[in-house]
């Protein structure tokens, strides 16, 4: 049973637990759903002072910001559900959630979707080799279960996300760290995994490597909902349009944090307020409004993330389907000139990761080989499932639904 | 056994609050691992990288972004294949192979 006037949270990063927990100050019903085992979002496996932050998290890590909203929560009314999936945004206003107890339907009458940002990847010849991995992977290993990601590593990246990557594995302790700006031009060698990685005919034995690239905005349920999207030149990726009170062009489906752009976290906690007290149409509203500020917080140097053009012809760009960088280039080459046109044709982008990762990739091989700008290209369609679902889980929701 | 790769102490994190050590057995050889730690943080940490192949091309692959949204963080465990090793956790004397292509198929009793 759905109540007329539940709210539903999606993500409980910082913005999400500040949706959530302003929208509860009114008494409302609300749920909060993450797919993480505790509240915090990225901040969780983060140990550097967070920049930016809003007064209550001033001179705290990122790890302690996460434990504060840990205990914000549980002084609250939220039904916070960890652990739980919310894999689809359908057009009724429903969302598929698949939780501990599991899969079921919520039919809130408002949905504020603080569903955050994914990484930026970019291939290189051999980037599939185990070992090889993104810096939220090896942060989760270092930070939530003590493990390094290896002794010898190379850290990809040039912007913010890698030099602090450098500094987390030295303070973990790592022995080498080599840093290389750009994936243009490497090539990762080995066999189960990777031993080593060559740039210019200079080989450095590694067992490790972390692609540190920044990361996009993830406003992928609210691409489910049809919303209206703007390209965002910083992000380097379509958003959601949101009016003063973080609503999107869907009526009652809210985008909060990085999910609407990449944003510091006071301005995520602001923006989490803002939609929270609007759902709710609290007195508190204008107040909150006036405490956004529109500080972005640029994690990615797009311009050198990667150069289209220098992407091997063998090298799989999408990693789950295998579609090589040379099956691309010949689709776009025959005619398709959208990301949609280049999936269709060579299943990049239909694994069950949903083309968030090859979107980014494909879209700057569309726009170098065919002079379209990037913000003149057709966003790609998202779909559910937004995460893996088994089909048992499906199943038993159709009998639910019965 | 190689337990080089965990961080036994850490500056500002401190030390790990799991403490319960099992041997679980991974690609062939036995490991020792922390119970309730992700099966992925397990083998990592005694070196395992490799988790899986691809369909079709037999490829390795091993953890890449860890948030289990793909199917290359997908393994073999207890004979089940499409287990998601970044979030399921360790039990006592689990065996984890390298999952072949799309794996097996387990008969229900």
């Amino acid at each position: 049973m759905s109540g007329i006037d539940q709210i539903v949270v999606v993500g409980a990063g910082a913005s999400g637990v500040a949706a959530a927990y302003a929208a509860a100050t009114s008494g409302a019903p609300v749920i909060l759903l993450d797919e993480q085992d505790a509240p915090g979002g990225w901040l969780r496996s983060s140990v550097s002072m967070i920049e930016d932050a809003p007064e209550m998290l001033d001179g705290k890590r990122g790890f302690e910001a996460a434990s504060y909203a840990t205990v914000l929560l549980g002084s609250s009314s939220v039904d916070y559900r960890p652990g739980t999936v919310a894999w689809g945004l359908f057009e009724n206003g429903s969302l598929g959630v698949v939780g501990p107890e599991g899969a079921y339907q919520l039919r809130p009458s408002r949905t504020i979707l603080a569903t955050g940002s994914t990484e930026i990847v970019w291939p290189f010849a051999g980037w599939t080799l185990p070992g090889i991995m993104t810096a939220r992977a090896a942060r989760a290993f270092m930070h939530l279960h003590f493990v390094l990601p290896g002794r010898r590593v190379a850290v990809i990246g040039q912007g913010n996300d890698a030099d602090q990557m450098a500094v987390d594995l030295e303070m973990a302790g790592a022995d080498e760290v080599h840093r290389f700006a750009s994936p243009d031009g490497l090539v990762a060698e080995g066999e189960a995994s990777v031993t080593s990685i060559v740039k210019d005919g200079d080989r450095t034995h590694v067992d490790a490597v972390i692609l540190a690239l920044g990361s996009l905005p993830d406003p992928e349920l609210a691409r489910h909902a049809l919303t209206e999207l703007r390209y965002s030149e910083s992000d380097g990726c379509h958003v959601p349009i949101r009016n003063a009170h973080m609503m999107t062009s869907v009526d009652g489906v809210f985008v909060v944090g990085d999910a609407g752009g990449m944003t510091s976290v006071a301005e995520a906690v602001a923006q989490g307020f803002v939609a929270g007290y609007a759902v709710t149409r609290s007195e508190r509203l204008a107040e909150a409004i006036g405490t956004l500020t529109d500080i972005s917080r640029e994690t990615a140097v797009h311009e050198s993330v990667g150069t289209a053009s220098d992407i091997p012809d063998d090298v799989h760009v999408d990693r789950e389907e295998q579609v090589t960088a040379r099956m691309i280039r010949d689709a776009i080459e025959t005619g398709s000139v959208s990301v949609n046109d280049v999936k269709r044709k060579t299943r990049a982008g239909m694994g069950v990761s949903q083309g968030r990762d090859t979107e980014y990739v494909i879209a700057r091989m569309i726009s170098e080989q065919t002079g379209i700008s990037l913000d003149q290209l057709v966003p790609m369609t998202a779909r559910p499932p937004a995460r893996l679902v088994s089909l048992a889980a499906l199943a038993q929701l159709a009998t639910a639904v019965d | 056994m190689s337990t080089t790769l965990r961080i036994e102490s850490h500056p500002v994190l401190g030390s790990n609050e799991l403490r319960t050590t099992v041997t679980i057995t991974a690609d062939g050889r036995e490991i020792q691992a922390l119970v309730g730690e992700p099966i992925a943080a397990a083998l990592l940490a005694s070196g395992i990288l490799k988790i899986r192949t691809m369909p079709g091309t037999a490829a390795p692959r091993g953890i890449f972004t860890g948030v289990g949204r793909s199917i290359e963080e997908l393994g073999t465990v207890n004979g089940e294949s499409n287990v998601p090793l970044m979030s399921t956790p360790v039990e006592d004397g689990m065996v984890i192979e390298v999952q072949q292509g799309l794996g097996g198929w387990v008969e229900n009793a």
